[in-house]
């Protein structure tokens, strides 16, 4: 165990104190209205957005738009188009299938498109991950400016795992073209309630 | 003084001499990475107290340099709490050996892995199949390199170096697809199948480490492709590897570097994926191993500890005039480009000694980098250790010593300007070219102006 004649050497060759700066947050701010600024980072890294006044309309849209999905999962209260009984699943292997999940985000970033979801979220962590598709239902109230903001508001959870997720997962690892679906989901939807 | 021939070393010009070869292949990797240099300025523009960001990042890092010890004890702690195990690696060997014997401890035979530029430094995917576990890295363009039997040329973009067609020609040779002429949709999509069936069949995942926060012991990787998380949460064990110095102290100062990494990086404001793994899923297995290697050697390098504050983003590769003509491989490290040439002289100094020549000293790799490392400032500290204790290469070092000269003696930069004008009219360009051979193998001097710049201007003023 080679922990302490590290320790040993760090302590040997560190340098003198250097001191830890203060990070005046309202230095970042750019007054831009927090929605809409969202909804522009979104939908420029490839996300979608789809305005909602009631979870009621939920159902009905995502019909709407995934008429192909035939396993759905709903991990939101209050939307019952799930197909697949959750209780059951107790691997990502039973997931390999899933064409939608839906999930509730705790809070949005303007500055960057990103939701902040957590295993409160989901039963299962491969749920955003496997999914063909996926519908993140986020309050509009909830979006904060930029990521010291969000930072600040992490100290909130204690969840073993969380994720920022910022549209769907790309790769441009082919001559920098931009493929929009790598391992995980083709696309993200988000449903804003207002 | 113990000097040494040029062979015994790995020598960038005459690596970079195979890429620089084919010059239509040099052109379009140039402009793929400025391409992407662009795109981190439009991003970078578009954040207010952009620079700021930049400053505070790098007193966090040195801070936390300043307290790594104190730092590490207090992640340790704090992920032992959470239920993960953290080991300690002092070099490359024991972080190998370490891995093996979790992946053995649960019979593993298959391991997916996303990006980490440490494990390529430690050599463990060649170390794992000697032991008969296969390692799939999951990363499409480590993917790519890895069915090529290449090392990644750049830390963000490991492919960034091969064309369509030869992905093509890759994957429907090891992948049965059909030729699509270098569809990337296409192959992006069959990739996809293909890991997934690894993703749903691996005994492990292991994954490097952008940041670890000491306050809560969590770990945060950063992926677009969402390769990490595919990976860890299917599989019943995770292994998350770490350079020492990826530590911060608490989630506050995370945000700092999570609104530069990425804009940095590719332009994007954030990647896809911004994951934080604190405790092990319910019946699983999480790992730590933070590895030293060389990291505390460098710590203690006045000149060149700051180079720890590397938060791995790349932009100084896209920026680098020489990198961007002479590709990754040309350095023969496992990081290339300006960071790379100012960390493995530090690793060993008769095998980089080279690296740090290559570069124009423009400058650009410290203007554009996110933490504020004086990039160029360590190329040329190291370049006078380099020269002085061991001897460069005799016409690097002339080349380099005349310039010396020339810029601090105006008046005999005048003369040489009229000189060197006059000898490249009169004396054949064989003559000349073989004068300066090394400098102008790939290229002719230019053809000389009837007249010097400081004659044009005298003349012009009277």
């Amino acid at each position: 165990m080679s922990r302490d004649p590290i320790i040993e050497k760090i302590r040997n060759a560190k340098p003198p104190d250097s001191s830890l700066p203060e990070i005046d947050v309202s230095r970042f701010s750019d007054e831009s209205g927090k929605a809409e600024t969202f909804i522009r980072n979104l939908e420029s890294v490839g996300g979608r957005v789809v305005h909602i006044s009631s979870r009621r309309e939920i159902s009905p849209q995502i019909a709407a738009l995934f008429p192909d999905a035939k396993e759905i999962v709903s991990c939101v209260e209050g939307v019952d188009c799930g197909t697949i009984d959750t209780g059951k699943i107790s691997s990502a292997k039973e997931l390999e299938k899933l064409d939608l999940a839906i999930i509730e985000a705790h809070f949005g970033v303007a500055e960057n498109g990103a939701v902040w979801v957590t295993d409160k979220n989901f039963f299962h962590r491969s749920i955003p991950f496997i999914a063909a598709h996926v519908v993140v239902v986020l309050q509009q109230e909830k979006i904060v400016e930029n990521m010291h903001e969000a930072c600040a508001r992490l100290n909130e959870f204690h969840e073993g795992y969380g994720v920022f997720i910022s549209g769907p997962s790309k790769t441009a690892d082919i001559e920098q073209s931009l493929v929009i679906g790598a391992q995980g989901p083709l696309s993200l939807t988000v449903f804003l309630e207002y | 003084m113990g000097s040494f021939s040029e062979h015994s070393m790995n020598n960038h010009s005459s690596a970079a001499e195979k890429f620089i070869h084919n010059e239509d292949r040099v052109n379009w990797h140039d402009k793929a990475l400025w391409f992407v240099r662009e795109k981190r300025d439009v991003a970078a523009s578009s954040v207010k107290g952009w620079e700021e960001l930049r400053t505070l990042a790098a007193a966090i890092k040195a801070h936390t340099l300043s307290h790594l010890d104190e730092y590490l004890l207090q992640f340790e702690h704090e992920a032992s709490a959470n239920g993960a195990r953290v080991h300690w690696a002092m070099n490359a060997e024991e972080h190998n050996e370490i891995v093996y014997n979790i992946l053995r401890s649960r019979s593993t035979t298959l391991a997916v892995k996303s990006k980490s530029m440490l494990t390529e430094e430690c050599g463990l995917n060649h170390f794992l199949e000697r032991k008969g576990i296969e390692v799939v890295d999951t990363d499409l363009g480590e993917r790519i390199v890895q069915l090529a039997n290449e090392p990644p040329s750049h830390i963000v973009m490991p492919a960034i170096h091969k064309k369509r067609e030869e992905i093509d020609e890759l994957f429907h040779h090891h992948l049965n697809t059909e030729r699509s002429g270098g569809n990337a949709e296409y192959l992006a999509r069959e990739a996809r199948k293909h890991l997934r069936e690894k993703f749903l069949s691996a005994g492990a995942a292991m994954t490097g480490v952008n940041f670890a926060i000491a306050e809560t012991g969590a770990v945060v990787v950063c992926t677009n492709e969402g390769n990490a998380d595919m990976g860890v949460h299917a599989a019943p064990l995770h292994i998350a590897c770490m350079g020492m110095e990826k530590i911060i102290p608490t989630t506050e100062h995370l945000g700092v570097f999570l609104r530069l990494l990425a804009r940095s990086a590719t332009g994007q404001p954030i990647t896809a994926y911004t994951s934080f793994y604190r405790k092990p899923k319910p019946g699983c297995e999480m790992h730590i191993v933070i590895v030293d290697n060389g990291r505390s050697e460098q710590l203690a390098r006045e000149n060149f500890r700051s180079s720890l504050r590397c938060i791995r983003c790349g932009a100084c590769m896209n920026t680098c005039p020489v990198y961007r003509r002479s590709g990754g491989y040309s350095y023969g490290f496992t990081i290339p480009g300006p960071i790379g040439s100012i960390l493995s002289p530090g690793i060993d100094v008769k095998k980089y000694g080279s690296l740090p020549f290559a570069s124009t000293l423009c400058g650009s790799c410290s203007d554009v980098c996110p933490v504020k490392i004086d990039i160029h400032a360590q190329l040329y500290a190291w370049r006078q250790i380099i020269s002085t204790r061991h001897g460069a290469s005799i016409g690097k070092r002339m080349i380099m010593s005349v310039a010396g000269i020339m810029f601090s003696h105006p008046a005999l930069f005048r003369a040489a300007g009229i000189g060197g004008n006059f000898l490249q009219k009169v004396l054949p360009p064989v003559l000349i070219n073989s004068a300066v051979r090394r400098w102008t193998k790939q290229r002719d001097l230019p053809e000389a102006p009837v007249q010097t710049f400081s004659q044009w201007y005298k003349k012009r003023k009277t």
